[in-house]
Parts: structure tokens; sequence; C-alpha cells
């Protein structure tokens, strides 16, 4: 199965692509947090769309697929749209709300365009803690496609073998996932261990 | 639902996220204390199933699709406080790389999800079965589906409290689109415990933190 892997522009020449990932971490966190105090006027809110613009063209991301991806948010917005008329709100307040929203996940999405995850994950390795944080997203972000493709394999096969599958048969399938990662773990320990990994806490 | 950003104001924010990342503190300790590190190919992988289990879309009745959660399932297995670890940074690097949720919002998001999902869930369920162990699998059905229905009170009270929408006109057609969520996510976890029960037993006997 052919996978679109997140981060593929992150191995492109642009802009975003050379700063380090903890640096455009922190001023991702900045940027939310000033959107959540941004007052209640357009004015304010135009500098970040045209540097979101401008951003993205330097570092190299097609702008169409770009904006296919901000597309991924708008039955949340939807959800949260038809509460809010039900709830007889002021429609400004929701329209400011949105494009807070929209700016957020645009930069989010900017962020992770343009970051290795390998070296993400890395910001965390040598802080408090942060042994445990980066296997357990290593593991995440690295098995999780595995795991996936093992899904669609198994589908396809019950496919195959004319079983349609319904309900019950997700659930039998995800079952199976669940019983193939236990055991998968139990290879994975003796894989790390032959390749020196020390059990130690 | 996951919020995403943009929707809840600073109090909200600030209040969830404390809350949260104390949490996430007290469940790495406790993770750290007790966890076997043959047991960590486990945890990992596990929080890949939850994010398998999340990307799934299941087809309901009616043409619709519903995703599960999984997280008091992955709380019966591992353990409360295994399940909101790995759920924190399922729902963060769901908000990462796929944009569902948000960053500032994981706070609120772990809260309605993690939290009373994998721990609050967890422990009600030892607490029922206690009281009536003779009924398990309608406990499992039970308290799956009060997870999810928990969540989206929760969900709806905190953006009423950011004052994007009035709790008491919101609150009925959200337990009610997510009371069919919650059934689904009761009968997925009964039947998935009943298939590991057949399948495979060492898994419901892996030590719970």
């Amino acid at each position: 199965m052919k996978h679109h892997f997140i981060d593929r522009f992150s191995y492109e020449k642009g802009f975003l692509q050379n700063l380090s990932s903890s640096f455009k971490f922190l001023i991702l966190i900045l940027f939310l947090f000033l959107f959540l105090l941004l007052p209640k006027k357009i004015l304010f809110y135009l500098p970040f769309i045209f540097i979101i613009l401008i951003l993205t063209f330097i570092s190299k991301i097609p702008l169409k697929y770009f904006l296919k991806r901000i597309l991924i948010i708008f039955p949340f917005l939807l959800i949260i749209f038809l509460l809010s008329i039900l709830s007889n709100k002021n429609f400004q307040n929701f329209l400011y709300s949105l494009l807070k929203s929209i700016l957020s996940i645009s930069y989010i999405l900017l962020f992770s365009f343009t970051t290795k995850m390998d070296d993400f994950f890395k910001i965390f390795e040598n802080k408090k803690y942060g042994k445990i944080i980066f296997l357990i997203f290593s593991f995440l972000y690295r098995y999780f496609f595995i795991l996936y493709d093992e899904f669609e394999r198994i589908k396809r096969a019950m496919i195959s073998k004319g079983k349609n599958p319904n309900f019950k048969e997700y659930t039998i399938l995800s079952g199976n996932i669940f019983v193939k990662s236990y055991e998968r773990s139990e290879r994975i320990l003796k894989a790390m261990i032959s390749k020196g990994w020390k059990i130690e806490k | 639902m996951h919020i995403p950003d943009g929707f809840l104001d600073f109090k909200v924010v600030s209040g969830t996220n404390l809350f949260s990342f104390l949490t996430l503190i007290y469940s790495i300790k406790r993770i750290l204390k007790k966890l076997k590190p043959e047991r960590v190919p486990l945890l990992g992988i596990s929080s890949a199933f939850i994010f398998l289990i999340e990307a799934i879309s299941f087809p309901v009745p009616y043409g619709t699709s519903v995703h599960l959660s999984g997280i008091f399932l992955i709380s019966l297995i591992l353990g409360p406080f295994s399940s909101f670890f790995l759920s924190f940074f399922v729902l963060f690097l769901s908000s990462i790389i796929l944009g569902h949720g948000g960053i500032l919002t994981i706070g609120a998001n772990s809260f309605n999800i993690s939290f009373i999902g994998g721990i609050f869930c967890f422990y009600f369920y030892k607490f029922l079965e206690k009281i009536l162990p003779k009924i398990k699998y309608l406990l499992i059905f039970f308290v799956s589906f009060l997870s999810v229905l928990l969540g989206s009170i929760f969900c709806t009270l905190f953006l009423s409290i950011s004052g994007k929408i009035l709790f008491s006109k919101a609150i009925l057609p959200m337990t009610i689109s997510h009371a069919v969520a919650g059934i689904i996510e009761g009968i997925f976890t009964i039947l998935i415990i009943k298939f590991f029960e057949r399948v495979k037993p060492e898994i419901l006997k892996i030590e719970k933190i």
C-alpha cells in the first residue's frame, strides 16, 4: 500500500525546512497563544494570513495541497456552527473563532509539513521524562503505518473470500490486529535487545 | 469530538492544560516506577493501535460512519494511567500530523477523551464490578457508553464556558449524537474483550498501571 507520508515536504530545500524543529515548535506555540488572545478586529488577522502565504511559498509547499489539507477541520467546524446556531449565539463571534481556528490549523500543518518527524521527536529525548516520550512517539509514528497496512491486508483477504466486513467483522479484525501487535511487541523486544538495547529503568 | 484550536478561551485552555499536564506527569512517574522495561515495546505499539482505531471509520446504517476511541478498552488491558499517557500522545500527534483537534486544546481534549475514558471510567468500572460481579459484560458496555457520553458532555461544557454555545441548548443534540457512537463503542469493547478471552487470554492478565 502506498502511504503519503506526512513529512514528505520536509525533505525539500525550503526556508522552514532549514530551521531547527525545536525553534519552529516554540514559535508555533507562541503563535497559537497569540491567536488565542487576538482581539475581534479583522485588521489583526490579516498580517498572519499574509505571513502564512509567504511561508508556504518560500517553503515550497504546493498551495493547492495545503488548502486541501486545511479542509480536514471543516466537519468539526460544522458541528460547532450548528450548535452555535441552536444556541442563538452571536454569528460574528463564531466567525472570529473560525478564523482563529483556520489560522491555527494552517500554522500547525505548515509545521508538520516542513519538519522531519524523527527530528521533532528528538526535542523530547533529553528532557525530564523525555526518554519514554521519545520511545512512545517513535513507536507510534513507525508502527501506525505497519498496523494500518496489516489492517488493509486482512480486510482485503476478507473481501476476496466473499465476506464484506460488517461491524462484527471489523471488531474481530481490530482484535486480531491487537493480538498481532502483542506478538510483534515480543519480537521487537528481542530485536532491540539483540541490537544492544539495555533493559534498564 | 476533538475540539480544534480557536474555540476555547484563555481560562478554559489554561485550566484544562494545567489539569492534564499534572495528570500526565503523575502518569509518567507511575509508569516509570512500575513498568517492567520489557513491556516498553507493548506500550509503544499499543499507542499505534489506539491511533489505528481512531483512524478507521466503521460503517453504520443510513450511510454514515463513526470512529471509535478504544481508550476504555486500552485501560482494561494496560491500566488507567498507561491508557491516559498513550492517549495523550495519540491526541497530540493526531493534532500535529493530521490536524484533528488542536495543540492548545490538548488539555481539554485529553480531559474529555483520555482522563474520562482512561482513568475515571476504569475506576468506575472496578467499583461497579465489585458490587455487581455477575454482569461483567453489561458493565463493560455501560461504562464504555458512559465514556463517550461524558466526553461529549464535558466538550459541550468547555465550549459553553468559552461562550461559543449555550449549554442548555446544545447538550441535547450533542448527547444524542454521541449516544449512537457510545452504543457502538460499548458493543465494540465487549466483542474485543470476548475475542481476547477466547484467542489470547494472557492479554487481559497484563499488569495494569
